[in-house]
């Protein structure tokens, strides 16, 4: 006797023509975007006004910086993550004399497994270490003073320490901004500051965040994207494009009978660094001009206006402001080294 | 009634099996390939100068901290010496397009490919059944450094420091004579 078949569902397609339809669905379309950015707007350079403080690193210091990917700094120190060392080394802000690094490659107090951001914070320095699903709170000589466990760790790839010791991180989750408490605890999943931009895949999503003075908001620029945002009080304050007009990332889409993929065809970054100092927001601005990684520009903190650019004759890698200084990662003959600049006002921007 | 006659079968297996022999006796005649010019038939490089070329195998696996070795190429006195050929990859075409993704089309100016099986092959008969690592090789024949990725801060300072004292490529020898 014939066993009962299972009840079909109705709404299944026959196997021939499920099979069909698949192949001819498997073809990749490319679905480019509208780009949604303000018109072309020509940078005014200004000379940037830094005087070299010191520098450390280099050829002759080899051992120092091996591998270093991002920089914070506070009156100070200037502190460097290695990623090669995978650890923190700090710096005297004033006189480039090293002060202290942890201790390498782990699990155990104050070891970092694979650290990807670094900020000042509380009076000291705070590290995200997706290897240990961790925050690793570092004071000024280099103690440990605080390591939660924060599962939101894993996919994050910039910090913004706030006021009354939260912290925004930027992840690659639906809802990127994660408001941490200072146990660790996920207060509140904020949006992305631009909504249209929701369904892209969380590669073009990617944020780069900088506290503004007294960690009042937070810079949220998009690194392959069109612009940047104020976030405070958990809200977006103003949004505002690059000075240098940029798509947004060609998606394409593969689609299937039951999935739709979404893959970036092109990866161009826009903004790659980002640094508030008083009421100006410094970016490093990699883009599509022949100064990219080399460029500087310079917006209000208060309406996101633009206002300058420089353009520097070395790479920038990374950039932090503090106290009047600037410190700058960077390589020369492809050593990476870490040079602090006192800047001073521009007077004058030439158009 | 004739039975039927059988001779186009045999012919048919005398011919192929004088086929495959004789495919088997060009193949045992004709040279291995060496690992460079495997590599380099892998990677299909664009152009060639007389500095060694270097080859980054991972997966997609490996974690970014391992490709920003190739940082180390970009040293003036390795760069010199060395041009990143290539970034091959172990995996499927898939895999390529999410690699590509992530990390851009030329990450540290080169390109991404996968590594074909026969490299692949070569590459284990060096002894290598892990990624990432790095392969540098001298022209279309020799190899002249094979390295893991470094683990340690020491490692990576003493790959940092042997690449620059690679003596002149057999190419740049010839030149300078």
């Amino acid at each position: 006797m014939k066993p009962p078949s299972a009840p079909r569902d109705r709404f299944a397609p026959p196997r021939a023509a499920g099979a069909m339809a698949l192949a001819a669905l498997l073809a990749c379309a490319d679905s480019p975007l509208p780009e949604r950015h303000a018109p072309a707007t020509v940078r005014r350079f200004a000379p940037a006004p830094w005087n070299t403080v010191w520098r450390r690193g280099g050829a002759v210091e080899d051992t120092l910086l091996l591998m270093p990917i991002a920089v914070a700094a506070d009156s100070a120190r200037a502190y460097v993550l290695d990623a090669a060392g995978h650890r923190v080394v700090a710096f005297d802000a004033a006189t480039g004399a090293p002060a202290w690094h942890t201790a390498g490659k782990g699990g155990g107090p104050g070891e970092l497994a694979s650290p990807v951001a670094i900020a000042a914070a509380r009076g000291g320095v705070v590290v995200a270490d997706p290897g240990n699903a961790r925050l690793t709170f570092l004071d000024a000589t280099g103690l440990v003073t605080q390591e939660v466990t924060v599962a939101d760790v894993a996919s994050s790839r910039s910090l913004c320490p706030l006021a009354y010791g939260t912290l925004l991180v930027a992840t690659g989750e639906d809802r990127p901004l994660a408001l941490i408490r200072a146990d660790g605890g996920v207060e509140r999943r904020l949006p992305l500051p631009w909504p249209e931009l929701a369904d892209l895949p969380s590669l073009a999503r990617q944020l780069r965040l900088a506290p503004t003075a007294g960690g009042r908001a937070c810079v949220a620029a998009l690194e392959l994207g069109h612009g940047f945002a104020m976030v405070a009080d958990e809200r977006v304050v103003w949004r505002r494009p690059y000075v240098e007009a940029f798509p947004l990332p060609r998606v394409q889409v593969t689609r299937s009978l039951r999935t739709r993929t979404q893959r970036l065809a092109e990866r161009q970054i826009a903004a790659y660094d980002v640094a508030v100092a008083g009421d100006e927001i410094t970016m490093a601005f990699e883009g599509r001009s022949r100064a990219a990684r080399r460029l500087l520009d310079v917006y209000s903190a208060s309406t996101g206006a633009y206002l300058r650019s420089h353009e520097l004759d070395f790479p920038v890698n990374a950039i932090a402001l503090a106290a009047g200084r600037a410190f700058v990662l960077s390589e020369r003959d492809g050593y990476p080294t870490l040079t602090a600049y006192a800047t001073t006002t521009p007077t004058a921007a030439v158009p | 009634m004739r039975p039927p006659t059988r001779a186009p079968l045999h012919l048919l297996a005398t011919l192929a099996v004088a086929v495959g022999a004789a495919l088997l006796a060009a193949r045992a005649r004709r040279p291995a390939a060496s690992v460079a010019e495997v590599l380099a038939r892998a990677a299909a490089p664009a152009h060639r100068d007389a500095r060694y070329h270097a080859y980054f195998v991972f997966q997609p696996a490996d974690c970014e901290g391992h490709l920003r070795t190739l940082t180390l190429f970009r040293r003036s006195p390795v760069a010199t010496r060395i041009r990143v050929a290539a970034l091959l990859l172990v995996g499927t075409p898939a895999d390529l397009a999410a690699v590509r993704e992530r990390y851009g089309a030329r990450p540290y100016g080169a390109p991404i490919h996968l590594l074909s099986d026969a490299a692949s092959r070569t590459l284990r008969s060096l002894g290598y059944a892990r990624t990432p690592f790095v392969v540098v090789t001298d022209g279309r024949r020799d190899v002249a450094l094979t390295a893991r990725v470094p683990s340690t801060p020491e490692q990576f300072v003493a790959l940092g420091r042997l690449l620059p004292t690679l003596p002149p490529t057999s190419a740049a020898a010839r030149a300078s004579q």
